[in-house]
């Protein structure tokens, strides 16, 4: 049984970080790396990682959770959805604030914090712009801003109101955190359930159209450049969005925006049987948007890919779709789901590679960047996770074998909600070891925490 | 998985001919000074409709109790639903009370497919939201094959299908059956009635009824739901009765011998002017008559085929 304090010796992995990807060994000893070198002969104290034919990472920072405590433990908690997590290779998560109560006062963040001290893993909390995520007055976020609250959204639901989204952006600016929206014109949208398209025509499914996305982007692009604060674009889900982003990044506008894995690998075909795990909002979108996705994922519309894992229990699945709450999980399976897609769009004859991995060392890269670096300076935290793996820094690191192929099953879920909608898809990439602070959290793929 | 009739796009074309040849069956039962057959004598036939219904829930008990079924009407104000019962929990105890079939109407796309796959027993869909309604298009597929005299086929028809396709479950079965039998199909509405993307779909599409009436074999119209009007989906509903009303006029457009068909309920003056609903060329009544043959062929095609009770229709 591995426990506190003990000290490691990753020997013979592929290290990938925001320098770049080399070969080097690592020392971890009291919660940081001590020594990165090509070669290191540690001391038998050291206990020994083979990273032969691995990837060794910066831990994997998810910008985007929802672990449903406080309030509804039914679902998830942060223990649960904190394994989920190591399990995934993640070392720290953000939450989402829309639990009971919402996370919209300094009160609330100091009793989710709390509970957060038990987790495996860091949770950071992303408070609400508006007091109880109903668009009507904002949050006191400079109270919660000193308690270490660097990211807000009202996520769930976008702020509808265009000049109280002004305000917003201009007091977040001036205490310096960035706003996240949720993009989404609840007019429009409508009540829709699924994508508005082919499917939900023939489904005769009430639709949400591209649009109710589009005009938000659009939207707050103008209030960006009206205000000048930064702002981050959750879960998009459109290609015209994505572009939208993308063009905005190119004039220089303080913007950032998300994928999320399901975005990236379903689309809405998943929901021709009326399966209610694949709802989800924003939704799965048609597959000419998720190709779109991945033009802008190539042409670097995005700085994060991250999960919006939604836990719910089966009572709120196991109905019509009509019914059914709006989510599915992610922590567990979203490195393999991105990393298996585009192994499936580099086509075969990478398949058969055998040591190194299928994709060139610019593509690891870029992949990594979008799991580690970038969302841990977006959530304002890359001075811990997401960090250079060099000596001095905090031992927040996954080593994951990138070759490896594998399957999700219900029974591998350690989330208590089971609303996975990977069952059927090839995964490639599989996390091996997570290290937080310096304690193994993960190894060869067990959970032992 | 068992056998149930949840969807046109599910029926096979054999499926199909067998229904249809039962239906022909049990009209001419239906013709009988007594008609009534033992067919289901023993089975229970269990009618869950969750959306308020009058012609499909009587016309589905009058054929149950024409084949000899006994019937088990559950209705919605004086159940546990108004309690906070689940559906799922609704449909396995009505199955565990040993109904032996369920006739289903609910006002969620995909809810029947759900329960399906919940059950051992078979499922007739009476209606699932915006999505199928399979027996509605049966029985208006033997209604034209009956005043064309054309045998299992609607080869040659035109038919325009007019209204809110958007919020029709008839529509989306229809159009499969009537396309997968020869006709041809036009859906005529205002752009916010029609689905979004109908590229899949085997049809073609117009915002104009007076332009598609004058190749019209057969007129379908469709219902328009008021609570549409208080959605600004139309300014007003004689703004759509302008433009989409069959009335006499309109229907003198329309080829010499056309025919004018409706699900029902109508709205007289709203959709269809009193004229033509009541017209020589009106098939309305005929659909209503049809549709008791059709329910017990689907019936006895889930319950009574497979046990050889043929020989108890005579």
């Amino acid at each position: 049984m591995v426990k506190k304090g003990f000290s490691y010796v990753i020997r013979g992995g592929t290290l990938v970080d925001a320098i770049g990807v080399r070969r080097a060994d690592l020392l971890v000893e009291d919660g940081l790396i001590s020594a990165s070198a090509p070669e290191i002969d540690a001391p038998k104290r050291y206990l020994e990682i083979d990273a032969r034919g691995l990837v060794v990472s910066p831990g994997f920072v998810d910008l985007h959770t929802h672990l449903r405590e406080p309030g509804n433990e039914r679902s998830e908690t942060m223990l649960t959805g904190g394994m989920a997590g190591i399990l995934g290779g993640y070392t720290a998560l953000v939450a989402m604030p829309n639990t009971t109560p919402t996370i919209d006062s300094p009160e609330a963040v100091q009793y989710a914090q709390q509970i957060a001290k038990d987790a495996p893993l860091d949770i950071y909390f992303a408070g609400a712009i508006t007091k109880g995520r109903l668009g009507g007055n904002l949050t006191e976020m400079s109270k919660m801003a000193d308690l270490g609250i660097k990211l807000f959204t009202d996520d769930g639901s976008g702020v509808q109101d265009v000049q109280l989204m002004r305000r917003a952006l201009e007091f977040a600016k001036g205490i310096g955190v960035t706003l996240a929206q949720h993009c989404e014109d609840l007019k429009l949208a409508n009540g829709g359930l699924i994508n508005e398209g082919a499917v939900s025509s023939i489904l005769g499914v009430a639709g949400i159209p591209n649009a109710a996305e589009d005009v938000m982007v659009a939207r707050d692009l103008e209030l960006v450049r009206l205000v000048g604060a930064r702002l981050h674009f959750l879960h998009i889900s459109t290609a015209h969005s994505a572009e939208m982003v993308r063009m905005a990044k190119a004039e220089g506008l303080p913007v950032t925006a998300e994928v999320t894995p399901h975005h990236l690998v379903l689309s809405d075909s998943k929901l021709m049987g009326f399966d209610s795990v694949f709802k989800v909002n924003p939704p799965l979108r048609s597959e000419t948007d998720r190709l779109g996705l991945w033009g802008a994922f190539r042409g670097g519309a995005f700085d994060a890919v991250a999960t919006d894992h939604a836990p719910h229990h089966r009572d709120l699945k196991d109905t019509t779709l009509d019914e059914a709450a709006f989510g599915l999980i992610g922590l567990q399976a979203s490195f393999g789901a991105v990393l298996g897609e585009l192994y499936r769009q580099l086509g075969p004859g990478q398949d058969d590679s055998n040591d190194s991995p299928g994709l060139s060392d610019e593509q690891l890269a870029h992949l990594v960047s979008l799991f580690t670096w970038k969302p841990a300076g977006i959530a304002q935290i890359g001075h811990i996770h997401g960090c250079r793996l060099v000596a001095g820094n905090p031992a927040n690191i996954t080593i994951f074998d990138p070759q490896a192929r594998w399957r999700l099953g219900e029974a591998d879920l350690v989330s208590i909600s089971k609303n996975s909608p990977y069952f059927e898809t090839d995964l490639v990439g599989k996390v091996l070891y997570t290290l937080v602070h310096g304690d193994l959290k993960l190894k060869e793929g067990e959970l032992c925490l | 998985m068992h056998r149930s009739l949840l969807s046109i796009s599910d029926l096979s074309d054999e499926d199909i001919s067998q229904l249809l040849e039962l239906s022909r069956v049990f009209f001419e039962v239906n013709t009988r000074e007594i008609p009534k057959v033992p067919a289901l004598r023993g089975k229970t036939v269990a009618t869950l409709f969750y959306e308020n219904s009058t012609r499909t829930r009587l016309s589905f008990e009058l054929a149950a109790s024409r084949l000899s079924a006994d019937v088990l009407t559950f209705t919605l104000a004086s159940s546990s639903v108004s309690k906070g019962e689940s559906l799922r929990d609704t449909a396995e105890t009505i199955e565990s009370l040993g109904a032996d079939l369920i006739v289903m109407r609910h006002f969620s796309s995909g809810s029947v497919q759900l329960v399906n796959s919940w059950l051992e027993i078979p499922l007739i869909n009476a209606g699932d939201g915006a999505h199928e309604h399979p027996t509605q298009a049966l029985l208006d597929a033997v209604t034209l094959m009956h005043e064309f005299e054309s045998g299992n086929r609607l080869d040659g028809l035109n038919i325009a299908i007019v209204g809110d396709i958007l919020h029709s479950r008839v529509a989306r079965s229809n159009v499969q059956l009537m396309t997968r039998l020869g006709a041809t199909v036009t859906l005529v509405g205002p752009p916010a009635l029609l689905p979004a993307d109908l590229s899949l779909w085997p049809v073609k599409v117009s915002n104009f009824l007076d332009e598609v009436l004058p190749d019209c074999d057969v007129v379908y119209v469709l219902r328009i739901q008021t609570e549409r009007i208080s959605e600004s989906v139309m300014p007003s509903l004689s703004e759509f009765s302008k433009s989409f009303a069959l009335n006499s006029a309109r229907l003198s457009r329309a080829k010499k011998d056309a025919v004018v068909m409706h699900p029902g309920p109508i709205i007289r003056g709203v959709e269809i002017s009193g004229e033509v609903a009541d017209s020589s060329q009106s098939l309305i009544r005929n659909q209503v008559e049809n549709g008791i043959s059709v329910r017990m062929a689907a019936l006895y095609w889930l319950l009574g085929a497979d046990e050889g009770r043929l020989e108890t229709l005579w």
